[in-house]
Protein backbone atom coordinates (compact mmCIF):
# COMPACT_ATOMS: atom_id res chain seq x y z
CA UNK A 1 0.00 0.00 0.00
CA UNK A 2 2.59 2.45 0.71
CA UNK A 3 4.65 1.67 -2.34
CA UNK A 4 1.35 1.89 -4.25
CA UNK A 5 1.10 5.85 -2.43
CA UNK A 6 4.63 6.52 -3.34
CA UNK A 7 3.83 5.88 -7.03
CA UNK A 8 0.88 7.87 -7.27
CA UNK A 9 3.11 10.59 -6.27
CA UNK A 10 5.33 10.23 -8.56
CA UNK A 11 2.63 10.09 -11.25
CA UNK A 12 1.20 13.74 -10.11
CA UNK A 13 4.97 14.75 -10.36
CA UNK A 14 5.61 14.00 -13.62
CA UNK A 15 2.18 14.69 -14.93
CA UNK A 16 2.36 17.89 -13.25
CA UNK A 17 6.03 18.63 -15.02
CA UNK A 18 4.76 17.48 -17.91
CA UNK A 19 1.70 20.43 -17.65
CA UNK A 20 4.33 22.61 -16.72
CA UNK A 21 6.30 22.49 -20.41
CA UNK A 22 3.45 22.31 -22.46
CA UNK A 23 2.73 25.75 -20.64
CA UNK A 24 6.73 27.36 -21.32
CA UNK A 25 6.10 25.99 -24.75
CA UNK A 26 2.49 27.54 -24.92
CA UNK A 27 3.99 31.15 -23.04
CA UNK A 28 6.39 31.11 -25.77
CA UNK A 29 3.86 31.24 -28.65
CA UNK A 30 0.92 33.97 -26.95
CA UNK A 31 1.26 37.07 -26.49
CA UNK A 32 0.10 40.12 -27.68
CA UNK A 33 3.11 40.67 -30.33
CA UNK A 34 1.91 38.14 -33.19
CA UNK A 35 5.17 35.96 -33.54
CA UNK A 36 4.08 33.02 -35.92
CA UNK A 37 4.31 29.44 -34.37
CA UNK A 38 6.51 28.86 -37.21
CA UNK A 39 9.10 31.73 -36.28
CA UNK A 40 8.86 30.67 -32.21
CA UNK A 41 10.06 27.17 -33.37
CA UNK A 42 12.70 28.55 -36.03
CA UNK A 43 13.49 30.95 -33.35
CA UNK A 44 13.75 28.27 -30.67
CA UNK A 45 15.85 26.04 -32.93
CA UNK A 46 18.02 29.39 -34.44
CA UNK A 47 20.88 28.57 -31.87
CA UNK A 48 21.28 25.00 -32.38
CA UNK A 49 21.31 25.33 -36.28
CA UNK A 50 22.54 28.76 -36.21
CA UNK A 51 20.15 29.73 -39.32
CA UNK A 52 18.91 33.06 -39.63
CA UNK A 53 15.39 34.52 -38.40
CA UNK A 54 14.12 37.97 -38.16
CA UNK A 55 15.86 39.64 -35.15
CA UNK A 56 12.33 41.22 -33.61
CA UNK A 57 11.02 37.43 -33.24
CA UNK A 58 14.21 36.29 -31.36
CA UNK A 59 13.83 39.40 -29.12
CA UNK A 60 10.54 39.00 -28.12
CA UNK A 61 10.70 34.90 -27.89
CA UNK A 62 14.31 35.30 -26.02
CA UNK A 63 14.67 38.61 -24.15
CA UNK A 64 10.79 39.11 -23.64
CA UNK A 65 9.04 35.39 -23.33
CA UNK A 66 11.22 33.92 -21.87
CA UNK A 67 12.89 35.37 -18.83
CA UNK A 68 9.05 36.19 -18.41
CA UNK A 69 8.08 32.21 -17.82
CA UNK A 70 10.99 31.90 -15.89
CA UNK A 71 10.50 34.03 -13.44
CA UNK A 72 6.80 33.46 -13.49
CA UNK A 73 8.23 29.29 -12.74
CA UNK A 74 10.50 30.44 -9.87
CA UNK A 75 7.92 33.29 -8.21
CA UNK A 76 4.87 30.29 -8.54
CA UNK A 77 7.19 27.88 -7.13
CA UNK A 78 9.02 29.96 -4.61
CA UNK A 79 5.54 31.19 -2.43
CA UNK A 80 4.00 28.38 -2.84
CA UNK A 81 6.50 26.45 -1.46
CA UNK A 82 7.63 29.43 0.95
CA UNK A 83 3.49 29.39 1.90
CA UNK A 84 3.63 25.66 2.71
CA UNK A 85 6.70 25.71 4.80
CA UNK A 86 5.59 28.64 6.81
CA UNK A 87 1.96 26.64 7.20
CA UNK A 88 3.79 24.11 8.83
CA UNK A 89 5.87 26.40 11.09
CA UNK A 90 3.22 27.72 12.81
CA UNK A 91 1.11 24.91 12.58
CA UNK A 92 -1.58 26.45 10.88
CA UNK A 93 -3.37 25.71 7.06
CA UNK A 94 -4.18 28.77 7.08
CA UNK A 95 -1.58 31.15 7.23
CA UNK A 96 0.17 32.03 4.10
CA UNK A 97 3.63 34.39 3.33
CA UNK A 98 0.89 37.52 2.82
CA UNK A 99 -0.82 36.65 6.84
CA UNK A 100 2.60 37.29 8.01
CA UNK A 101 3.15 40.59 6.88
CA UNK A 102 6.37 39.53 5.16
CA UNK A 103 4.66 40.86 1.32
CA UNK A 104 3.36 44.14 2.85
CA UNK A 105 7.32 44.73 4.76
CA UNK A 106 8.75 44.15 1.41
CA UNK A 107 6.44 45.61 -0.40
CA UNK A 108 6.89 48.83 2.15
CA UNK A 109 11.26 48.49 1.61
CA UNK A 110 10.78 48.05 -2.13
CA UNK A 111 8.62 51.12 -2.17
CA UNK A 112 10.93 53.34 -0.13
CA UNK A 113 13.46 52.10 -2.16
CA UNK A 114 11.97 52.84 -5.24
CA UNK A 115 11.00 56.48 -3.34
CA UNK A 116 14.68 56.75 -2.49
CA UNK A 117 16.63 55.85 -5.63
CA UNK A 118 13.92 56.38 -8.67
CA UNK A 119 14.31 52.86 -10.06
CA UNK A 120 14.55 49.17 -8.95
CA UNK A 121 18.18 48.79 -7.82
CA UNK A 122 20.11 47.09 -5.52
CA UNK A 123 19.05 49.42 -2.31
CA UNK A 124 15.23 48.70 -3.32
CA UNK A 125 16.30 44.70 -3.21
CA UNK A 126 18.04 45.30 -0.03
CA UNK A 127 14.98 47.37 1.56
CA UNK A 128 12.61 44.74 0.35
CA UNK A 129 14.55 41.96 1.77
CA UNK A 130 15.38 43.49 4.91
CA UNK A 131 11.62 44.87 6.04
CA UNK A 132 10.47 41.20 4.75
CA UNK A 133 12.11 39.69 7.44
CA UNK A 134 11.71 42.37 9.90
CA UNK A 135 7.73 41.84 9.60
CA UNK A 136 7.97 38.40 9.85
CA UNK A 137 9.88 38.76 13.09
CA UNK A 138 7.48 41.38 14.49
CA UNK A 139 4.67 39.45 13.70
CA UNK A 140 5.95 36.07 15.49
CA UNK A 141 7.56 38.35 18.61
CA UNK A 142 4.00 39.46 19.23
CA UNK A 143 1.84 36.76 18.96
CA UNK A 144 4.25 35.20 21.69
CA UNK A 145 4.16 38.05 23.98
CA UNK A 146 -0.10 37.40 24.08
CA UNK A 147 -0.91 34.62 26.02
CA UNK A 148 -3.37 32.11 24.92
CA UNK A 149 -4.12 30.77 21.69
CA UNK A 150 -1.04 30.38 19.52
CA UNK A 151 -2.87 30.03 16.20
CA UNK A 152 -5.43 32.75 16.21
CA UNK A 153 -2.72 35.41 18.29
CA UNK A 154 -0.50 34.82 14.95
CA UNK A 155 -2.88 35.76 12.62
CA UNK A 156 -3.72 38.73 14.36
CA UNK A 157 -0.09 40.04 14.82
CA UNK A 158 0.47 39.56 11.33
CA UNK A 159 -2.61 41.30 10.23
CA UNK A 160 -1.35 43.81 12.85
CA UNK A 161 1.86 43.94 11.38
CA UNK A 162 0.74 44.05 7.61
CA UNK A 163 -1.54 46.85 8.60
CA UNK A 164 1.41 49.25 9.83
CA UNK A 165 3.22 48.59 6.57
CA UNK A 166 0.48 49.04 4.23
CA UNK A 167 0.11 52.65 6.43
CA UNK A 168 3.64 52.76 5.85
CA UNK A 169 3.33 52.42 2.48
CA UNK A 170 0.27 54.42 1.70
CA UNK A 171 2.33 57.03 3.13
CA UNK A 172 5.35 56.75 1.30
CA UNK A 173 3.15 56.56 -1.82
CA UNK A 174 1.53 60.01 -0.70
CA UNK A 175 4.91 61.73 -0.58
CA UNK A 176 5.96 60.21 -4.30
CA UNK A 177 5.91 62.24 -7.31
CA UNK A 178 3.16 61.57 -8.74
CA UNK A 179 3.85 61.67 -12.54
CA UNK A 180 6.99 58.78 -12.44
CA UNK A 181 7.30 57.10 -9.09
CA UNK A 182 3.84 57.28 -7.59
CA UNK A 183 2.59 55.00 -10.62
CA UNK A 184 5.71 52.84 -10.37
CA UNK A 185 5.02 52.12 -7.32
CA UNK A 186 1.73 51.70 -7.72
CA UNK A 187 2.04 49.34 -10.60
CA UNK A 188 4.86 47.15 -8.48
CA UNK A 189 2.41 46.94 -5.80
CA UNK A 190 0.04 44.97 -7.99
CA UNK A 191 2.15 42.88 -9.46
CA UNK A 192 3.55 42.15 -12.59
CA UNK A 193 6.16 39.80 -14.46
CA UNK A 194 6.61 41.86 -17.74
CA UNK A 195 9.57 43.97 -16.32
CA UNK A 196 11.28 40.73 -16.53
CA UNK A 197 14.72 40.41 -18.25
CA UNK A 198 17.65 37.73 -18.19
CA UNK A 199 19.29 40.19 -15.81
CA UNK A 200 16.35 40.52 -13.10
CA UNK A 201 16.68 36.42 -13.51
CA UNK A 202 19.93 36.29 -13.00
CA UNK A 203 19.95 38.12 -8.93
CA UNK A 204 16.10 36.56 -8.53
CA UNK A 205 16.66 33.24 -9.65
CA UNK A 206 19.52 32.40 -6.81
CA UNK A 207 17.91 33.54 -3.81
CA UNK A 208 14.59 31.81 -4.89
CA UNK A 209 15.92 28.55 -5.59
CA UNK A 210 18.58 27.82 -2.92
CA UNK A 211 15.80 28.45 -0.52
CA UNK A 212 13.60 26.50 -2.30
CA UNK A 213 16.43 23.87 -1.98
CA UNK A 214 17.07 24.57 1.70
CA UNK A 215 13.48 24.00 2.44
CA UNK A 216 13.23 20.98 -0.10
CA UNK A 217 16.37 19.55 2.70
CA UNK A 218 14.25 20.03 5.68
CA UNK A 219 11.18 18.56 4.22
CA UNK A 220 10.77 15.91 6.60
CA UNK A 221 11.71 17.96 10.01
CA UNK A 222 8.29 20.45 8.85
CA UNK A 223 6.38 17.67 10.03
CA UNK A 224 7.71 17.41 13.33
CA UNK A 225 7.59 21.21 13.83
CA UNK A 226 3.87 20.65 12.96
CA UNK A 227 3.40 18.75 15.81
CA UNK A 228 4.10 22.25 18.28
CA UNK A 229 7.09 22.64 19.90
CA UNK A 230 6.36 20.20 22.97
CA UNK A 231 6.24 17.35 20.88
CA UNK A 232 8.85 17.89 18.27
CA UNK A 233 11.15 18.20 21.23
CA UNK A 234 10.13 14.61 22.84
CA UNK A 235 10.95 13.04 19.66
CA UNK A 236 14.14 14.74 19.63
CA UNK A 237 14.38 17.62 17.50
CA UNK A 238 15.36 21.44 17.86
CA UNK A 239 11.79 22.86 16.92
CA UNK A 240 13.55 26.26 17.81
CA UNK A 241 16.54 26.41 15.17
CA UNK A 242 14.58 24.10 12.44
CA UNK A 243 11.95 26.89 12.62
CA UNK A 244 14.07 29.86 12.39
CA UNK A 245 15.77 28.15 9.08
CA UNK A 246 12.54 27.59 7.58
CA UNK A 247 11.32 31.00 8.58
CA UNK A 248 14.17 32.48 7.07
CA UNK A 249 14.61 30.51 3.82
CA UNK A 250 10.58 31.09 3.52
CA UNK A 251 11.36 34.71 4.13
CA UNK A 252 14.56 35.29 1.64
CA UNK A 253 12.36 33.24 -1.14
CA UNK A 254 8.88 35.53 -0.76
CA UNK A 255 11.22 38.73 -0.01
CA UNK A 256 13.08 37.88 -3.58
CA UNK A 257 9.49 36.93 -5.30
CA UNK A 258 8.63 40.68 -4.27
CA UNK A 259 11.19 42.41 -5.15
CA UNK A 260 11.20 40.85 -8.53
CA UNK A 261 7.13 40.48 -9.38
CA UNK A 262 6.04 43.29 -6.76
CA UNK A 263 3.09 42.03 -4.43
CA UNK A 264 1.90 38.52 -5.67
CA UNK A 265 -0.85 37.19 -2.61
CA UNK A 266 -3.17 34.20 -2.58
CA UNK A 267 -0.60 31.86 -4.22
CA UNK A 268 0.84 30.95 -1.14
CA UNK A 269 -2.23 29.75 0.59
CA UNK A 270 -3.98 28.53 -2.21
CA UNK A 271 -1.46 26.21 -3.92
CA UNK A 272 -0.48 24.31 -1.07
CA UNK A 273 -4.37 23.82 0.27
CA UNK A 274 -4.87 22.07 -3.04
CA UNK A 275 -2.07 20.20 -2.87
CA UNK A 276 -2.99 18.60 0.80
CA UNK A 277 -6.03 17.72 -0.70
CA UNK A 278 -4.20 15.62 -3.70
CA UNK A 279 -0.90 14.16 -2.06
CA UNK A 280 -1.27 14.70 1.73
CA UNK A 281 0.02 16.43 4.32
CA UNK A 282 3.67 15.02 4.23
CA UNK A 283 5.87 18.06 3.71
CA UNK A 284 7.82 14.75 1.85
CA UNK A 285 5.32 15.04 -1.11
CA UNK A 286 3.79 18.31 -0.41
CA UNK A 287 6.91 20.86 -0.84
CA UNK A 288 7.94 19.51 -4.61
CA UNK A 289 3.80 19.16 -5.28
CA UNK A 290 3.45 22.56 -3.90
CA UNK A 291 6.61 23.82 -5.94
CA UNK A 292 5.64 22.50 -9.22
CA UNK A 293 1.49 23.30 -8.84
CA UNK A 294 2.31 26.72 -7.89
CA UNK A 295 4.65 27.02 -11.09
CA UNK A 296 1.20 26.28 -13.25
CA UNK A 297 -0.27 28.38 -11.71
CA UNK A 298 1.94 31.43 -11.89
CA UNK A 299 2.36 30.60 -15.96
CA UNK A 300 -1.40 30.12 -16.39
CA UNK A 301 -2.12 33.54 -14.36
CA UNK A 302 0.89 34.98 -16.72
CA UNK A 303 -0.61 33.61 -19.91
CA UNK A 304 -4.58 34.94 -19.02
CA UNK A 305 -2.63 38.40 -17.66
CA UNK A 306 -0.86 39.07 -21.12
CA UNK A 307 -3.33 37.43 -23.69
CA UNK A 308 -6.68 38.50 -22.06
CA UNK A 309 -7.04 42.01 -22.53
CA UNK A 310 -5.36 44.68 -24.89
CA UNK A 311 -3.76 46.13 -21.38
CA UNK A 312 -1.93 43.73 -19.59
CA UNK A 313 -3.56 42.90 -16.52
CA UNK A 314 -2.00 42.83 -12.73
CA UNK A 315 -0.55 39.22 -11.71
CA UNK A 316 -1.78 40.46 -8.32
CA UNK A 317 -5.00 40.90 -9.04
CA UNK A 318 -5.86 38.55 -10.96
CA UNK A 319 -4.26 35.66 -8.63
CA UNK A 320 -6.64 36.86 -5.98
CA UNK A 321 -9.95 36.85 -8.69
CA UNK A 322 -9.01 33.36 -10.05
CA UNK A 323 -7.38 31.83 -6.64
CA UNK A 324 -10.17 33.48 -4.31
CA UNK A 325 -13.19 31.79 -5.79
CA UNK A 326 -11.21 28.11 -7.26
CA UNK A 327 -9.54 28.04 -3.04
CA UNK A 328 -13.65 28.13 -1.88
CA UNK A 329 -15.11 25.93 -4.50
CA UNK A 330 -11.76 23.21 -3.36
CA UNK A 331 -12.01 24.30 0.07
CA UNK A 332 -15.64 22.82 0.26
CA UNK A 333 -15.08 19.84 -1.78
CA UNK A 334 -12.04 18.59 0.19
CA UNK A 335 -14.26 19.51 3.35
CA UNK A 336 -16.74 16.92 2.40
CA UNK A 337 -14.11 14.07 1.20
CA UNK A 338 -11.83 14.01 4.72
CA UNK B 1 18.27 4.05 32.66
CA UNK B 2 16.83 5.67 36.40
CA UNK B 3 14.59 8.50 36.65
CA UNK B 4 15.56 11.02 39.33
CA UNK B 5 13.77 13.93 40.87
CA UNK B 6 15.61 15.75 43.62
CA UNK B 7 13.26 18.58 45.24
CA UNK B 8 11.68 19.94 42.24
CA UNK B 9 9.61 23.23 42.53
CA UNK B 10 7.38 25.06 40.50
CA UNK B 11 5.55 27.96 40.79
CA UNK B 12 3.77 30.74 38.00
CA UNK B 13 3.69 32.62 41.07
CA UNK B 14 5.86 32.46 44.31
CA UNK B 15 2.32 32.67 46.20
CA UNK B 16 1.40 29.75 44.22
CA UNK B 17 3.64 27.39 44.27
CA UNK B 18 1.94 24.38 42.21
CA UNK B 19 4.49 21.46 44.10
CA UNK B 20 7.30 21.97 46.12
CA UNK B 21 10.42 19.86 46.70
CA UNK B 22 9.01 16.90 44.98
CA UNK B 23 11.34 14.14 45.41
CA UNK B 24 11.02 10.20 43.84
CA UNK B 25 13.40 8.08 42.07
CA UNK B 26 11.90 5.28 38.88
CA UNK B 27 14.39 2.27 38.38
CA UNK B 28 14.95 1.19 35.22
CA UNK B 29 12.11 -1.45 34.42
CA UNK B 30 9.66 -0.27 36.45
CA UNK B 31 6.22 1.80 36.44
CA UNK B 32 5.59 4.70 38.25
CA UNK B 33 2.33 6.69 37.99
CA UNK B 34 1.77 10.30 39.19
CA UNK B 35 -1.60 10.50 40.40
CA UNK B 36 -4.02 13.85 41.64
CA UNK B 37 -7.09 15.44 40.90
CA UNK B 38 -7.56 17.77 37.71
CA UNK B 39 -5.34 21.02 37.85
CA UNK B 40 -3.23 19.71 40.58
CA UNK B 41 0.00 20.00 38.77
CA UNK B 42 1.07 16.49 37.75
CA UNK B 43 1.13 17.67 33.54
CA UNK B 44 3.71 20.53 34.88
CA UNK B 45 5.43 18.27 36.66
CA UNK B 46 6.08 15.69 33.82
CA UNK B 47 7.01 19.39 31.74
CA UNK B 48 9.80 20.21 34.14
CA UNK B 49 10.80 16.38 34.27
CA UNK B 50 11.01 16.90 29.93
CA UNK B 51 12.77 20.72 30.54
CA UNK B 52 9.85 21.89 28.66
CA UNK B 53 9.05 24.24 31.82
CA UNK B 54 12.38 25.08 34.11
CA UNK B 55 12.06 23.70 37.49
CA UNK B 56 12.51 26.97 39.68
CA UNK B 57 14.68 24.66 42.01
CA UNK B 58 15.78 21.11 41.98
CA UNK B 59 17.10 19.08 39.56
CA UNK B 60 15.55 15.64 37.52
CA UNK B 61 18.80 13.39 36.77
CA UNK B 62 18.71 10.49 34.38
CA UNK B 63 21.17 8.06 35.44
CA UNK B 64 24.13 10.64 36.95
CA UNK B 65 23.44 13.13 33.70
CA UNK B 66 21.17 16.01 34.38
CA UNK B 67 18.04 16.20 32.00
CA UNK B 68 17.63 19.45 31.13
CA UNK B 69 15.97 19.32 27.78
CA UNK B 70 14.84 16.47 26.39
CA UNK B 71 15.79 16.39 22.75
CA UNK B 72 19.44 16.33 23.62
CA UNK B 73 18.55 13.04 25.58
CA UNK B 74 18.33 9.49 24.00
CA UNK B 75 16.23 6.81 25.90
CA UNK B 76 13.14 8.68 26.29
CA UNK B 77 10.11 8.33 24.72
CA UNK B 78 7.01 10.86 25.15
CA UNK B 79 3.24 10.08 24.98
CA UNK B 80 1.03 13.16 25.06
CA UNK B 81 -2.30 13.35 25.49
CA UNK B 82 -4.44 12.29 23.00
CA UNK B 83 -5.24 15.00 20.90
CA UNK B 84 -5.96 16.06 17.24
CA UNK B 85 -3.17 17.10 15.29
CA UNK B 86 -3.93 20.32 12.71
CA UNK B 87 -2.31 18.20 9.37
CA UNK B 88 -3.48 14.52 9.15
CA UNK B 89 -0.29 12.32 8.31
CA UNK B 90 -1.45 8.56 7.86
CA UNK B 91 -0.35 6.14 10.51
CA UNK B 92 2.79 5.29 9.15
CA UNK B 93 3.79 8.91 8.56
CA UNK B 94 3.05 9.69 11.93
CA UNK B 95 4.71 6.64 13.97
CA UNK B 96 8.05 7.22 11.65
CA UNK B 97 8.52 10.77 13.37
CA UNK B 98 9.42 8.77 16.27
CA UNK B 99 12.73 7.94 14.28
CA UNK B 100 13.32 11.71 14.50
CA UNK B 101 16.77 10.40 16.75
CA UNK B 102 18.25 8.88 14.58
CA UNK B 103 16.87 10.47 10.52
CA UNK B 104 19.72 13.23 9.63
CA UNK B 105 19.16 16.84 10.24
CA UNK B 106 18.65 17.43 6.19
CA UNK B 107 17.66 13.65 5.96
CA UNK B 108 14.21 11.22 5.84
CA UNK B 109 13.49 8.04 7.16
CA UNK B 110 15.29 5.25 5.20
CA UNK B 111 14.57 1.46 5.13
CA UNK B 112 15.99 0.16 8.50
CA UNK B 113 13.26 3.42 10.04
CA UNK B 114 11.07 1.77 8.18
CA UNK B 115 11.09 -1.57 9.34
CA UNK B 116 11.00 -0.68 13.31
CA UNK B 117 7.94 1.89 12.30
CA UNK B 118 6.34 -1.72 11.05
CA UNK B 119 7.62 -3.79 13.99
CA UNK B 120 6.01 -0.95 16.62
CA UNK B 121 2.96 -1.05 14.96
CA UNK B 122 2.66 -4.54 14.95
CA UNK B 123 3.52 -4.39 18.95
CA UNK B 124 0.87 -1.90 19.57
CA UNK B 125 -1.60 -3.90 17.17
CA UNK B 126 -2.31 -1.31 14.97
CA UNK B 127 -0.36 -2.85 11.35
CA UNK B 128 -3.59 -2.59 9.78
CA UNK B 129 -4.45 1.13 10.01
CA UNK B 130 -0.82 2.09 8.92
CA UNK B 131 -2.09 3.99 5.72
CA UNK B 132 -5.27 5.08 7.42
CA UNK B 133 -5.22 8.95 8.06
CA UNK B 134 -4.69 9.96 11.60
CA UNK B 135 -7.98 12.40 11.45
CA UNK B 136 -10.26 9.42 10.86
CA UNK B 137 -9.03 7.51 13.71
CA UNK B 138 -10.90 6.95 16.84
CA UNK B 139 -9.77 8.01 20.34
CA UNK B 140 -8.47 4.54 21.29
CA UNK B 141 -6.31 4.45 17.88
CA UNK B 142 -4.77 7.26 17.80
CA UNK B 143 -3.74 6.99 21.44
CA UNK B 144 -2.25 3.26 20.08
CA UNK B 145 -0.68 5.82 17.34
CA UNK B 146 1.49 8.13 19.83
CA UNK B 147 2.29 5.07 21.74
CA UNK B 148 3.80 3.52 18.80
CA UNK B 149 5.36 6.75 17.38
CA UNK B 150 7.03 6.81 21.17
CA UNK B 151 8.26 3.15 21.27
CA UNK B 152 9.52 2.99 17.74
CA UNK B 153 12.94 4.21 19.00
CA UNK B 154 13.27 1.59 21.15
CA UNK B 155 13.33 3.62 24.56
CA UNK B 156 14.00 2.57 28.10
CA UNK B 157 11.55 4.74 29.63
CA UNK B 158 8.32 6.36 28.16
CA UNK B 159 6.84 9.55 29.62
CA UNK B 160 2.88 9.58 29.20
CA UNK B 161 0.82 11.94 29.91
CA UNK B 162 -2.92 11.03 30.78
CA UNK B 163 -3.03 7.89 28.23
CA UNK B 164 -6.53 6.49 29.24
CA UNK B 165 -8.10 10.16 29.89
CA UNK B 166 -10.34 10.58 27.08
CA UNK B 167 -11.29 6.33 26.36
CA UNK B 168 -14.22 4.73 26.70
CA UNK B 169 -14.04 2.00 29.11
CA UNK B 170 -13.15 -0.68 26.99
CA UNK B 171 -10.07 1.52 25.48
CA UNK B 172 -9.03 1.95 28.65
CA UNK B 173 -8.03 -1.16 29.63
CA UNK B 174 -6.84 -1.86 26.66
CA UNK B 175 -3.92 0.96 27.11
CA UNK B 176 -3.14 -0.17 30.84
CA UNK B 177 -2.90 -3.86 29.41
CA UNK B 178 -0.88 -2.87 26.66
CA UNK B 179 1.40 -0.86 28.90
CA UNK B 180 1.85 -3.56 31.10
CA UNK B 181 2.63 -5.87 28.13
CA UNK B 182 5.33 -3.33 27.32
CA UNK B 183 6.79 -3.39 30.44
CA UNK B 184 7.26 -7.37 31.10
CA UNK B 185 8.11 -7.95 26.89
CA UNK B 186 10.27 -4.79 26.12
CA UNK B 187 11.68 -4.27 29.77
CA UNK B 188 10.41 -0.53 29.58
CA UNK B 189 9.94 1.65 32.42
CA UNK B 190 6.93 4.18 32.61
CA UNK B 191 6.40 7.32 34.13
CA UNK B 192 2.52 7.82 33.57
CA UNK B 193 0.23 10.76 34.66
CA UNK B 194 -3.43 9.50 35.82
CA UNK B 195 -6.25 10.79 37.76
CA UNK B 196 -7.72 6.72 38.57
CA UNK B 197 -6.25 5.66 41.55
CA UNK B 198 -7.55 2.29 40.05
CA UNK B 199 -6.04 2.53 37.04
CA UNK B 200 -2.28 2.82 39.16
CA UNK B 201 -2.72 0.47 41.70
CA UNK B 202 -3.70 -1.89 38.32
CA UNK B 203 -0.08 -1.45 36.72
CA UNK B 204 2.14 0.30 39.05
CA UNK B 205 4.81 -0.76 40.81
CA UNK B 206 5.42 3.04 42.29
CA UNK B 207 2.85 5.82 42.82
CA UNK B 208 2.85 9.62 43.47
CA UNK B 209 0.23 11.46 44.92
CA UNK B 210 0.39 14.95 44.47
CA UNK B 211 -1.71 17.44 45.87
CA UNK B 212 -1.88 20.99 46.92
CA UNK B 213 1.56 21.69 48.78
CA UNK B 214 2.46 18.17 49.68
CA UNK B 215 2.63 14.64 47.97
CA UNK B 216 2.96 11.06 49.27
CA UNK B 217 5.29 8.72 47.42
CA UNK B 218 6.37 4.77 47.77
CA UNK B 219 4.91 1.65 46.89
CA UNK B 220 2.02 1.47 44.92
CA UNK B 221 0.12 -0.74 46.79
CA UNK B 222 1.16 1.02 50.22
CA UNK B 223 0.27 4.46 49.22
CA UNK B 224 -2.65 3.98 47.32
CA UNK B 225 -5.11 3.62 50.31
CA UNK B 226 -8.11 4.49 51.87
CA UNK B 227 -6.73 7.36 53.67
CA UNK B 228 -4.79 8.55 51.20
CA UNK B 229 -7.62 8.73 48.48
CA UNK B 230 -9.74 10.52 51.18
CA UNK B 231 -7.12 12.91 51.83
CA UNK B 232 -5.52 13.58 48.10
CA UNK B 233 -9.15 13.16 46.74
CA UNK B 234 -11.96 13.93 49.40
CA UNK B 235 -13.71 10.86 48.41
CA UNK B 236 -14.53 8.03 51.05
CA UNK B 237 -13.53 4.48 49.49
CA UNK B 238 -12.93 1.16 50.67
CA UNK B 239 -10.74 -1.15 48.75
CA UNK B 240 -11.47 -4.80 48.49
CA UNK B 241 -8.78 -7.36 48.03
CA UNK B 242 -11.28 -9.89 45.15
CA UNK B 243 -9.76 -13.04 43.53
CA UNK B 244 -9.75 -12.20 39.65
CA UNK B 245 -10.05 -14.85 36.73
CA UNK B 246 -6.01 -14.39 35.70
CA UNK B 247 -5.08 -12.72 38.62
CA UNK B 248 -6.13 -10.94 41.77
CA UNK B 249 -7.93 -7.50 41.73
CA UNK B 250 -8.04 -5.12 43.62
CA UNK B 251 -11.96 -3.34 43.90
CA UNK B 252 -13.05 0.13 44.93
CA UNK B 253 -16.11 0.93 46.56
CA UNK B 254 -17.00 4.56 47.15
CA UNK B 255 -19.15 4.64 50.33
CA UNK B 256 -20.91 7.79 50.95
Amino acid sequence: MAERKIDKFILFMIFSLSIILCLIFLSLFVGRFYVSPNEVISVLTSKLLSSSVEEISTTVVWEIRFPRLLLAILVGAGLAASGAAFQGCFYNPLVSPDILGVSSGAGFGASLGILLTGVSTGVTSILAFAFGLVSVLLSWILSKMRKGAEMLSLVLSGIIVSAVFNALISLVKLVADTDSLLPAITFWLMGSFSGATIETIKYVAIPIILGIIALLFLRWRINLLTLGDEEAKSLGTNPGRIRLAVIISATVITATSVMAAGVIGWVGLIVPNLCRMIVGDDYRRLLPASCVVGAIFMLIVDLVARSLTAAEIPIGILTALIGAPFFALVYIRGGKAR
Amino acid sequence: MRLSVQKGTFYYHKSEPIFTNVSFLLEQGRIMTILGSNGIGKTTLLKCIMGFNKWISGNCFVDDMELKEIEKVDGIGFVPQAHRSVFSFSVEEMVSLGCARRVPLFGVPIKEDKTSVRSALQTVGIEKLSNRLCSQLSGGQLQLVYIARAIVSEPQLVIMDEPEAHLDFKNQYMILNLIEKLNIEKKISFLINTHCPDHALRISHNALILGKNEYVTGKAEEIINANNILSYFEVHTKIFKIPGITRPADAFVVVD
